[in-house]
């Protein structure tokens, strides 16, 4: 074998010959023994993500005095200064936990730009690769896990690599994969390719890897390192002790159906585990919401869902002692429009719409800025994406003007420095 | 620095008559006569590699894993490492690099490789779209050997506003920068110059070369001249958003404009680009030589890619020698191939990736003021393209794409592709998505068995092979080697341990832990 001052390869190569004696019962103990270690939690961010852009004139800022407020009564909350949508009443008893901002105003009004100015707080300009939130979160608290920090639920990320934090804090996706393809209409909530077909099998092949990796004549080099941490990695959360994070099945019956059988209840569900586990930032993504025909039929069924999981997730979080230290944002790319379209529709309206945040530093209970009468304009407050994530970002304690330093060579701060935090809810 | 070009003009002493015309019009003339193996020499030279031997360089095996991955996009097929190894004559390398040349897949390879370097925005989900075409467009202008400068003139100069109806355009470059003038100016200045404007766009920079007025006038070459009073086309101006500054077009240099009598979209944006031919300090030529020395070496001469116009890297080592390249290419009448065939032909390409500790490269390298030198090569992860050819190629199927004159059928070779994206090999790294994909994914799971691997289904249908042949015939088909001494055992000895699994499963493990290794999924 080489004689070569590389402590990590020798590291690696050392690990995956003790896993000669692999069964089910002792996977990698050495491992998972160090995950076990990290006790002392920091922050994570769970988001709720609404995609194709809420109707949240039917959700949080109704106008039942207005014909743009259409058929939705507005019901009222354990806040007395706090009404939001009848379809919401789960979520109307827990007021106190959350925080309504109606002033939220933004420039993009297409599905994609949105998305991508939402998510990265950046327009994007030519080579820069702006990572997601989620890339930004789980870069800053760096967690030791066997978990990846950063968990993308249902559909596909918006931004698939982790922009130029590199591919290590790319969303780790459950429930569909790939970097062109779009989502798939009805993803079930598993890991691709967590489990190994045979298990047996896999012991063979990794026996015989461990025993050519300790003969090989690889050159030392970081990408051969990055490569090899890679697999390092992947094999941690085939663990089961990792990979069990992911099985629902664990959960009791009577909680599974409380956040609601369908993929997004569930996911809620997913993102409590994970939460738990120490992973930094989750994504949960509930589609449908681009109602440009049928608005209200579509937006009610959708509010159900959302009430569910999103109320389950709140308590639960609160019961286990989780909550004050998790972050839930919920939100999708931009509003819709106040006025009702030919087909009782409301199509893609960036100038005003709602934000709801729970947890962490936030403060529960208030609703900030305001729309007018008719939902149209902005009344007070104007929040935009920027002021949105300088918000997130000192919530769970990280200074929105730390710079990363990005692939052209130019530093980038976690989010435009031209946006203030919203002091009312800190 | 000396100019070489003249060097060797001078070197070469023709006629009398012959010298006086290349008074005349020196490079023209004399670039006709430099061969690419000129180009590698001074290659060589410059980096103190011109006495270099055969215990610095690559096995022969490895010389042609590494030429194939980079020219063809794949790692060559047993046949191709048997006719290698078998060729013993002086010209075998220039053999193999003529071969690959001649190889549509070549083409192919190029046309991902420059598609990436002038739309890397193809390369998310958002424009994914555009790839396609751009690429197929690229690849045909390759193929009937389109110089490089041509390629730029036809992006920059494409009528966007007219329909092109069944055949291939560049319109993807437009696409992926919605048409937007800021956008465009960023991508043009970056892509084809190394320039990078970006910081230009919002503010002006205490240490930055470019100010945001240069931003703002590169834009407006992009934007369409409006008509006056008397329909008379007038020179667009473009505004800062949220501003009352406008600017009209000018140059990064300040230099003079005639503009066209007939002013529309494409004239004035021929404009920007005879300029961009015409500009003295050579960006265009220096940013295709930075990026192609990239693509065979890992590590650019300047880096970052997009920054050449930096003053820290206008001397020193590296500069000079991007700029000896730089106009050598220009010599060449931008014949890429011309460019390719000097740099893979040079001792310097052949170095192996020496298993010594490797040297910590500087912050930044053009800084750098001890010589610049070479040792041994980079590894290289490889692209998402060409992990998914090679992986084709090790199973005995066919990794080209046939679908050179048309066609969307790619499934697979796009999807998987996209899941192994990498930005820069030299930097490559690995997500655990994409290592448990590897491991225990559909592609690489159903390639462990006869039914789909056609390599595994041959070596097992050939009675005459020995163990010890059929394992040697796997480790050729996935790492373009044969089976070390001390490997072998290990092999066998594992094959033994579980008696109860047949030949084809022991053969498809050892498949599924080659490809899995760290020596197939880098170039090295």
């Amino acid at each position: 074998m080489l004689n070569h001052p590389v402590s990590r390869r020798a590291a690696i190569r050392g690990l995956s010959l003790g896993t000669l004696g692999w069964t089910t019962t002792s996977w990698l103990p050495a491992l998972a023994d160090v995950a076990a270690e990290t006790s002392n939690k920091p922050k994570s961010v769970i988001l709720i993500w609404l995609n194709g852009g809420p109707a949240t004139i039917d959700l949080w800022d109704l106008k039942p005095q207005h014909e743009n407020g259409g058929p939705f009564r507005e019901i009222a909350t354990a806040v007395p200064s706090m009404q939001i949508s009848e379809h919401l009443p789960t979520l109307a008893t827990m007021a106190s936990e959350f925080s309504i901002v109606r002033s939220m105003s933004t420039r993009e009004g297409d599905h994609s730009r949105a998305r991508v100015v939402s998510l990265t707080g950046y327009t994007p300009q030519g080579a820069i690769q702006f990572p997601a939130l989620g890339s930004l979160v789980a870069h800053e608290f760096n967690v030791t896990n066997d978990i990846p920090n950063y968990v993308h639920v249902g559909g596909q990320p918006t931004v698939s690599g982790g922009g130029f934090l590199g591919p290590q804090y790319a969303p780790f996706v459950v429930g569909g994969r790939g970097r062109r393809e779009m989502p798939a209409a009805n993803a079930v909530l598993k890991v691709e390719d967590l489990h190994a077909e045979s298990e047996s099998l896999l012991a063979q092949r990794l026996r015989l890897q461990a025993e050519l990796r300790s003969v090989s004549r690889m050159p030392a080099s970081p990408v051969v390192d990055a490569l090899e941490s890679a697999y390092d990695r992947a094999l941690r959360l085939m663990n089961p002790r990792a990979a069990a994070a992911f099985n629902l099945d664990d959960e009791e019956r009577s909680l599974r159906d409380l956040y609601g059988t369908g993929a997004f209840g569930q996911g809620c569900l997913l993102a409590r585990r994970l939460v738990e586990r120490g992973v930094s930032f989750v994504e949960v993504s509930l589609d449908g919401w681009d109602t440009h025909a049928n608005n209200f039929d579509r937006v009610k069924e959708l509010s159900q869902q959302l009430d569910r999981g999103m109320a389950s997730l709140l308590k639960d979080l609160r019961e286990r002692g989780l909550l004050k230290d998790t972050l839930i944002v919920c939100q999708g790319e931009f509003g819709r429009t106040p006025r009702i379209n030919g087909q009782a529709g409301r199509d893609h309206w960036p100038s005003t719409w709602s934000v709801v945040l729970a947890g962490a530093g936030i403060r529960g209970g208030q609703v900030v800025g305001s729309t007018s009468q008719d939902g149209i304009k902005l009344a007070s407050k104007p929040t935009h994406t920027a002021d949105l994530l300088a918000t997130v970002f000192r919530s769970i304690g990280l200074d929105p003007r730390k710079q990363n330093m990005s692939n052209v060579g130019r530093p980038i701060r976690l989010s435009d420095p031209n946006g203030e935090a919203i002091e009312e809810l800190l | 620095m000396t100019n070489w070009i003249n060097d060797e003009c001078r070197r070469m002493r023709p006629s009398w008559l012959m010298l006086l015309f290349m008074v005349a019009v020196p490079s023209g003339i004399c670039a006709a006569e430099l061969s690419p193996t000129d180009l590698s020499r001074r290659i060589d030279e410059r980096l103190g590699l011109a006495n270099a031997d055969e215990s610095q360089f690559a096995d022969k095996t490895a010389f042609l894993r590494r030429l194939t991955l980079d020219m063809a996009g794949r790692i060559p097929t047993i046949a191709e490492v048997h006719d290698f190894h078998d060729n013993t004559s002086e010209t075998r390398r220039g053999d193999a690099i003529h071969r690959l040349m001649q190889s549509g897949v070549y083409d192919r390879n190029m046309a991902t490789f420059w598609r990436r370097a002038w739309v890397p925005q193809a390369d998310t989900r958002e424009f994914a779209s555009v790839a396609d075409g751009f690429e197929l467009w690229l690849a045909h202008r390759l193929r009937e050997g389109t110089r490089y400068n041509d390629l730029v003139v036809e992006i920059l100069t494409m009528d966007t506003g007219q329909p092109a109806t069944g055949k291939t355009t560049p319109i993807g470059f437009y696409e992926a920068n919605l048409s937007k003038p800021e956008n465009l100016a960023a991508s043009s200045t970056r892509a084809f110059l190394g320039i990078n404007l970006d910081c230009a766009q919002c503010h002006n920079h205490p240490f930055a070369r470019w100010t945001r007025e240069q931003f703002w006038e590169t834009a407006a070459f992009f934007a369409l001249p409006t008509r006056d009073e008397h329909q008379q086309a007038r020179l667009p101006k473009v505004r800062i958003p949220d501003t009352e500054l406008e600017y009209e077009p000018a140059l990064l240099t300040k230099a003079e404009i005639s503009f066209p009598a007939k002013l529309d979209s494409v004239s004035l944006r021929q404009v920007l680009v005879d300029w961009m031919k015409a500009d003295r300090e050579r960006l265009l030529a220096k940013n295709a030589v930075n990026r192609m020395w990239a693509h065979f070496f890992g590590e650019a001469l300047i880096e970052p890619l997009d920054d050449l116009s930096r003053d820290e890297f206008q001397s020193g080592d590296r500069a000079d020698l991007l700029k000896e390249i730089a106009e050598t290419f220009i010599a060449s009448g931008y014949k890429l191939d011309f460019l390719v065939e000097g740099i893979v032909g040079s001792k310097a390409y052949r170095l192996a990736a020496s298993t010594a500790a490797s040297r910590v490269p500087s912050e930044h390298p053009a800084e750098d003021k001890t010589p610049f030198r070479l040792h041994h090569a980079s590894v290289r992860g490889l692209t998402g393209e060409q992990l998914y050819d090679s992986l084709q190629t090790a199973a005995g199927l066919p990794a080209e794409r046939r679908d050179l004159a048309g066609g969307s059928t790619r499934g697979r070779r796009r999807d998987f592709p996209a899941q192994f994206y990498v930005e820069r090999t030299h930097h490559a790294e690995r997500s655990i998505s994409q290592a448990l994909a590897l491991m225990n994914g559909a592609l690489v799971n159903e390639l462990t068995s006869a039914k789909s691997n056609s390599m595994l289904a041959s070596v097992l249908s050939s009675p005459f092979m020995t163990l010890d042949e059929q394992i040697d015939t796997v480790y050729l088909a996935v790492l373009g080697r044969h089976v070390r001494e001390n490997e072998l055992p290990v092999v066998k000895r594992n094959f033994l341990a579980s008696p109860d699994a047949g030949r084809e499963q022991h053969l498809g493990n050892l498949f599924w832990v080659l490809v899995n290794s760290a020596e197939f999924n880098t170039n090295h």
